[in-house]
């Protein structure tokens, strides 16, 4: 072995960078194939993909119920009893919640077109 | 993560000119040989799906992905509460063709052992990569002059264990 007490410092740094690309030498056939990366790459991208669809669907899911639900409502009430005839309501009240009333039926809908989208990607 | 055309071209110029590194990079600093193909994959598949993917030719393109492998090694560390890594993964045993002398390097890969894993780290990206300090500073989250100090302090370190295991050091004390 050769002398190490009192290498200096340049020295170090030579036998640091030598056994450094020896290293590296070593995997130089080692590594995998670039398309083998570039694949899990893609697969990496398609599941993160497939995991924000996933999560607008469960929220789609929530809002679609919700719609329905205040859809149905409205329809009910609305069918039984009249909300004109029951509460002293101007007709521009009225108007207006049956323009609620189709802007609910029109987002259930296109909640439902979304889920039926995302379920068939 | 979309790769077309020269861009492909690109990425392979880079793939070719970085992947042995980056290997022999992860299996110094992490485990095992598992855990170094893991990371190595979780190395490229971030750097793939970074904006830094699209233009892989960008002089940072490399100092980037080193940043992104450290980081990656740190997570393995913390997940295996693991502070030194295996005591002689097999790949670094088999060096072909080392331009020093054999016994000085299996020295000195000895004494890197004696290193934290942080200053093997700043090591390997001083000495294999030729990273300037203030690149260095940028992978490993510290300030310049912070690199400057650790680098010299895990030389010394270094340099004091190889005096001390030099058996002419002994006969000539």
């Amino acid at each position: 072995m050769t002398e190490l007490r009192n290498r200096r410092a340049d020295e170090l740094e030579g036998l640091l960078r030598a056994t450094f690309e020896s290293e590296i030498a070593a995997q130089c056939d080692r590594v995998p194939r670039r398309e083998f990366v570039l694949l899990m790459a893609r697969i990496a991208e398609y599941n993160r993909r497939q995991s924000k669809l996933a999560t607008i669907q469960a929220w789609s899911e929530i809002l679609l119920v919700g719609t329905t639900a205040g859809l149905m409502a409205f329809w009910w009430n609305d069918a039984t009893s009249g909300l004109e005839s029951v509460l002293p309501l101007s007709p521009t009240f009225v108007s207006w919640s049956a323009l609620l009333g189709l802007a609910a039926g029109f987002l259930t809908l296109m909640l439902f077109w979304a889920q039926t989208s995302i379920r068939d990607r | 993560m979309e790769q077309s055309g020269s861009n492909d071209d690109a990425f392979a110029r880079f793939y070719d000119a970085t992947a042995a590194a980056i290997r022999a990079y992860v299996l110094r600093h992490c485990s095992d040989r598992d855990s170094a193909d893991d990371l190595f994959q979780v190395t490229y598949v971030k750097f793939l799906s970074s904006p830094m993917a699209k233009t892989p030719d960008a002089p940072g393109a490399r100092a980037y992905l080193y940043r992104i492998a450290s980081n990656a090694i740190a997570d393995h560390g913390r997940r295996l509460q693991k502070v030194n890594r295996l005591e002689k993964p097999e790949d670094q045993v088999v060096a072909p063709e080392p331009k020093a002398n054999v016994a000085d390097i299996l020295a000195l890969r000895e004494g890197l052992r004696t290193l934290s894993k942080r200053q093997q780290q700043m090591l390997w990206l001083l000495y294999a990569e030729g990273f300037s300090h203030q690149e260095v500073a940028g992978i490993m989250n510290l300030r310049r002059r912070s690199v400057r100090v650790l680098a010299f302090r895990a030389r010394k370190k270094l340099s004091a264990y190889l005096t001390r295991t030099d058996p002419t050091a002994d006969g000539a004390g």
